[in-house]
């Protein structure tokens, strides 16, 4: 064929596909030096907002507590220690305490922290001043005060003494009561209260990094270094070491594994459920693998207000039936640990020998038996109704428990999936009979108090039928007698209020470029902070 | 005399689930230097495939094809289609049935015309303009300058049609294949289109296959025709001597078929009973034996060869006209 | 006349605009649970009841749609809204502004690049129509087509990105920020998407490819002196792909709300990323929005191969008057 010359439609086409290869071929030296302590964290949760309410889960607290601080934390051997607070003192009874703050402690918008500005934070999660009603701190806080309506009772039980001093004072006895400032409850500027924002796009905190662009990507947080951040490092250089923390959500566990195999990643975080992939990068010679403790336990909650589980033949039965040994290697593919009794086996109020006696344990032939006992009981055949989300994980989850309660003889079938809110909130709402939850978390177990303890628990439902249990509990954190929590917990598992199927862990992975400067994470060794308490302050990454 | 084109024992089949159809069965046909031939048959009767195989237009995985073609003493059926194709245009070219479908309905008048003389003789851009201009004055297209950015379907069908000669024209063709050109015509453009042609053929001094169904159509605008039927050649003569001197029952079933102007109104026109042969079985007989009103047993036991009967005058018959024959029931 | 037609055509397309949101707002209303609850579970009173008045709960549908309609035309589609009710939403517009070109680009490079490949292929295919390789072909692009995204996707990652290190396994990087980097982003989620395209176009093509070369034109056009080539790409290919047309603009509006999976996988996180996080937390407005760009998409996209098929046929050209 002969060439006809060319028209301008081939000029163009031709011209583009020059910039194409052109730009191809541009193997680009210039990102390899803005990479370096640019540090980029591969997580699987998206950004719905780090209000608490938002009930956001342990990959964005992560995330959230390098912008935002408490006035605890706990160090590695589980004891509460101060951390924004200089000092802590309470009175013999429990009743009294003192939190004195570090002095010249700045939010990244200016604001100096002070007592007020911590009494404006209870203040806000009571839903007092500004209205943040109903949060989840909230019922912590109320039920550690004892009830506070009005700002004139506020004013009587949280009393800042002086610029830097701030005094509880508690109805009742509480020990742990240092703890409530351990978790979730962070401080956030007097501004940002105001905004009632806590972080959805702007925020500020005291933490180690500030906000620079979060909430229109909600798969994309970039944090930046503050630059007048309190903590020294090791070397009693200043911290944070890295300029910026990139969080990126990735949602798919074998792509956050590649993209730090690639670089495109430097850091990564992975749960049990993610087995598969964590047994690949535990044989990954260019990936650091950290395997916090398996300290978080998945546990079945019965709804024992209503039919079926207000009888205990039923909640039995749903004890025996579930096979936690299947669970774990389901599930976690050897990752998690099955569980039988409240928290992992280190748990302070854990039952002996893994309490698999004075739990119900997995036992399919007692199953069938309390599964015979509810219908001579009630006449009816058990039938079970399991929640879901829409999570893969949780539908599979659901499925799997399912199997095991038809093995056993009853009948079992899968709720349409709501929303992880939905969920939590208005679980029994949703006429749910049972739930799934990973309320124990950590070894602090101010949280898991809070489920098991409250009586007519507003917040989901939970309500034991059992009144001695409750006062059981209430004792129990009164005197924070292990002995008090072991008899509690021991009813609470051995009536099956609670049913716990597996405890797995938090990991970590890194890539090569990743320095842990302060010898934090020795190599291949544990550490207890995996987890929401992570500090990237000290983090480096190679360039 | 000198051949421009020269058929012989051309064999064409095409593979169908049906097995083996037979369209055009030992056919020679030489078309002399200057002359215009016509093959005439109804539609079936394998003309079109012929005029298609002999020009090299016929391809795929379905015909097969055997015979030999020479066009301007070279051997077309032993060239490669590269090499066929550079004869088309410059030597051979074609005009179709239907001027709508035979012309790209989504590309401009002027470039299908400018294509031909751009790729086949390279002409620049604007000495094709100029000449498809002039291409189109001599189909004597009127305004040809604005038919250049005109579509098709903007046409009426004589002026398509002289579109598609100004196509086949336009690389001055020694040898022009005229596929039914004037059937989808009006009867009134059909004679100035036929007349076109005729001017043509001089001018340019090319020879011409016209083919056609209309015994009418050759008539006057052929000096050699060429029967067909079922595949095969039936009758061929000077044009002259075949209107003259009918020799095939069939050419005279075909003949009786043309609606005259002279016609009593209310008469029937003639139409030749049965229809063509099954191509995928070849009769034993005469192919036309089944419809022939002079049909003898020999007819259909026996095929006829072609004979000649003098003055270039060839017919495959037993019982040609002219004879004594008792026509049939 | 030529005016009048384009009108028409215009006011035809308002008219299914129109239908199609109003549709859209009848079925968000539908939505099982109480959208206050749903999206505020912790707002004050005064926070739900300005919630209510903004989701028009308080008027008939019809106020309400139109109120909608006239904020969207505005280009305001609402607020992405935070659980606690004022002060945390975030204005749906900017998240567009992060998620809508991500899905353009990523929509735009699979058509070009699809389309790219499947005319050559299509038309061979046809031209070659039941020959071996014919069978051969097409049968391995059935073979491909049958692969779903994500597997293929995450193949593609395994080769191309880890074992011979030749582009980022995820991601997404702004044209503006470094072209270069852009397309090596876009290159393993279009090559995704495009080899299902590839396959569905080409069969397309190839189908209405054999169909045009029957036609008296293309032996015309041989009989010309043309070669296949010349004949293919110039003759056949333009009355070969009306139907081919109409199924790429079905799909342009599909990848633009509809490449979920591969957005996840790859974290580019468009607007189908957006739109399924919509759902799954019950953003109504941001659900009414996104559903009605999409819906825009669609019949922009129509229209615009409405107007190709006038550009590539022009007989439709006079049949519209």
């Amino acid at each position: 064929m002969r060439v006809i010359k060319g028209s301008w439609h081939k000029k163009v086409a031709l011209a583009a596909v020059v910039t194409m290869v052109t730009s191809l071929g541009q193997i680009a030296p210039t990102n390899a030096a803005s990479k370096a302590n640019n540090l980029v964290i591969a997580i699987s949760e998206f950004d719905s907002g780090w209000c608490l309410q938002d009930s956001p889960g342990g990959e964005q607290i992560l995330a959230k507590n390098q912008v935002s601080e408490t006035l605890m934390t706990t160090n590695n051997k589980g004891k509460p220690v101060p951390y924004l607070a200089k000092s802590v003192e309470n009175s013999a009874d429990f009743k009294t305490w003192k939190f004195t703050l570090r002095e010249g402690i700045m939010f990244h918008d200016g604001e100096e922290l002070t007592a007020a500005t911590v009494a404006a934070n209870v203040a806000g999660n009571l839903g007092l001043n500004p209205v943040i009603p109903g949060s989840l701190p909230a019922i912590a806080w109320q039920d550690a005060l004892g009830g506070v309506t009005s700002l004139a009772q506020f004013a009587a039980k949280v009393q800042p003494l002086s610029k830097y001093v701030i005094q509880f004072n508690l109805p009742a006895p509480r020990p742990l009561f240092s703890e409530i400032w351990g978790g979730r409850s962070t401080l956030w500027s007097s501004k940002t209260l105001q905004t009632k924002q806590c972080g959805q796009t702007v925020g500020a905190g005291t933490g180690p990094f500030k906000i620079q662009s979060k909430g229109v990507d909600k798969a994309k947080t970039v944090l930046e270094a503050n630059t007048s951040y309190w903590r020294k490092g090791a070397d009693g250089k200043s911290l944070p070491r890295a300029k910026t923390l990139t969080f990126l959500t990735i949602v798919d566990g074998s792509q956050r594994r590649n993209a730090l195999l690639k670089g495109q990643a430097d850091m990564a975080t992975f749960t049990s459920v993610g087995g598969l992939v964590l047994n690949e990068m535990k044989k990954d010679k260019s990936i650091t693998l950290f395997e916090g403790p398996r300290d978080t336990t998945w546990s079945f909650h019965m709804n024992s207000a209503a039919a079926p589980f207000n009888s205990k033949n039923a909640r039995l039965a749903f004890s025996y039936a579930l096979d936690r040994e299947a669970l774990a290697k389901v599930v976690a593919k050897g990752n998690a640990d099955p569980a039988y009794c409240f928290g992992a086996t280190y748990h302070p109020y854990n039952l002996s020998n893994g309490g698999k006696k004075k739990c119900a344990p997995s036992d399919l032939a007692k199953a069938k038996e309390y599964v015979a006992a509810y219908q001579t009981e009630t006449g009816k055949q058990l039938a079970v109704v399991l929640p879901t989300t829409e999570s893969q994980e949780s539908i599979k989850l659901a499925q799997a428990v399912c199997n095991m309660m038809i093995k056993a003889g009853a009948t079992c079938t899968l709720m349409p999936p709501v929303t992880a809110t939905a969920y939590i909130l208005r679980g029994f709402a949703l006429q749910q009979q049972v739930s799934n939850f990973n309320v124990v978390f950590g070894y602090s177990s101010s949280f898991a108090d809070l489920f098991s303890r409250k009586t007519n628990l507003e917040l989901s439902g939970f309500r034991f039928t059992n009144p001695g249990l409750a006062a059981c509990f209430q004792t129990a954190v009164e005197t924070n007698s292990k002995a008090k929590y072991q008899e509690c917990v021991g009813v609470l598992h051995g009536d099956a209020y609670w049913v716990p199927a597996w405890t797995e862990a938090t990991f970590i992975a890194s890539g090569k470029n990743v320095v842990f400067s302060d010898g934090l994470l020795p190599s291949g060794g544990k550490r207890r902070e995996i987890d929401a308490r992570f500090d990237f302050a000290t983090i480096t990454v190679s360039g | 005399m000198n051949t421009i084109l020269s058929i012989a024992a051309m064999n064409i089949k095409f593979v169908t689930p049906r097995g083996l159809l037979e369209a055009v069965h030992e056919v020679s046909l030489d078309i002399p230097v200057g002359s215009s031939v016509g093959i005439v048959g109804e539609s079936g009767s394998g003309k079109t495939v012929l005029s298609r195989a002999a020009m090299g237009l016929l391809s795929g995985s379905t015909v097969r094809r055997e015979g030999k073609v020479v066009f301007d003493g070279k051997e077309l059926t032993t060239m490669t289609r590269e090499q066929v194709r550079n004869e088309f245009g410059t030597g051979m070219a074609m005009i179709f049935q239907d001027p709508m479908t035979a012309l790209n309905p989504v590309r401009r008048v002027g470039t299908q015309i400018a294509e031909s003389l751009r790729i086949r003789l390279g002409m620049s851009k604007k000495a094709a303009v100029v000449r498809t201009i002039e291409l189109l004055s001599l189909v004597q297209i009127p305004d040809p300058q604005a038919m250049l950015r005109k579509f098709p379907y903007q046409l009426s069908g004589g002026m398509r049609q002289r579109v598609m000669i100004a196509i086949a024209i336009s690389c001055s063709p020694k040898l022009l294949f005229a596929d039914e050109p004037t059937t989808a015509l009006d009867v009134t453009v059909q004679s100035q289109i036929l007349q076109l042609l005729s001017d043509l053929r001089r001018e340019l001094k090319m020879s011409m296959v016209l083919v056609t169904h209309d015994l009418g159509v050759v008539a006057g605008n052929t000096d050699y025709v060429a029967v067909m039927y079922a595949g095969e050649i039936v009758e061929q003569a000077p044009t002259s001597e075949l209107f003259a001197n009918m020799k095939m029952p069939y050419t005279e079933a075909l003949l009786k078929s043309i609606p005259t102007i002279h016609m009593q109104s209310g008469k029937r026109l003639a139409v030749i009973e049965g229809r063509l042969p099954d191509p995928t079985s070849r009769l034993q007989g005469c192919s036309f034996a089944p419809r022939c009103p002079y049909v003898q047993p020999k007819c259909t036991a026996e095929h006829p060869p072609l004979v000649n009967a003098g003055n270039d005058h060839l017919y495959r018959c037993w019982f040609p006209l002219g004879q004594t024959i008792a026509r049939k029931q | 006349m030529k005016l009048l037609g384009a009108v028409i055509i215009l006011v035809r397309a308002l008219v299914v605009l129109f239908l199609v949101t109003f549709m859209i707002t009848v079925l968000v209303r539908l939505l099982p649970g109480d959208p206050v609850d749903t999206l505020m579970p912790f707002a004050t009173d005064e926070g739900r009841e300005q919630l209510r008045s903004e989701l028009g709960l308080n008027i008939n549908i019809v106020q309400y749609y139109f109120r909608w309609l006239g904020d969207f035309v505005r280009g305001d589609f609402g607020q992405w809204y935070a659980s606690t009710g004022d002060g945390g939403g975030v204005p749906i517009g900017q998240m567009l502004g992060v998620a809508l070109p991500r899905s353009l680009f990523l929509m735009f490079y699979t058509m070009v690049f699809s389309l790219t490949l499947a005319l050559p292929i299509g038309i061979f295919l046809g031209y070659r129509a039941d020959t071996r390789i014919d069978r051969t072909l097409s049968n391995a692009m059935f073979a491909l087509s049958s692969i779903p995204s994500f597997a293929l996707g995450l193949s593609l990652v395994y080769i191309l990105g880890l074992r011979l290190d030749l582009l980022p396994v995820l991601g997404y990087v702004p044209f503006t920020e470094s072209p270069g980097e852009h397309f090596k982003s876009m290159v393993l989620p279009v090559l995704s998407l495009s080899v299902g395209l590839i396959a569905g176009f080409s069969r397309l093509l190839r189908v209405d490819t054999i169909a045009t070369l029957r036609e008296d034109f293309v032996t015309m056009a041989s009989s010309k002196g043309l070669s296949n080539g010349w004949i293919l790409w110039r003759h056949v290919l333009r009355p070969s792909s009306a139907t081919l047309m109409t199924s790429a603009a079905l799909q342009m509006g599909g990848l633009i709300g509809g490449a979920v999976v591969i957005e996840i996988i790859f974290a580019l996180n468009g607007f189908g990323m957006l739109l399924n996080t919509a759902i799954v937390t019950r953003q109504y407005l941001a659900i009414q929005s996104l559903v009605a760009l999409i819906a825009v998409a669609f019949i922009f996209f129509n229209l615009v191969v409405n107007v190709l098929y006038a550009v590539v046929d022009p007989r439709v050209r006079s049949a519209r008057g």
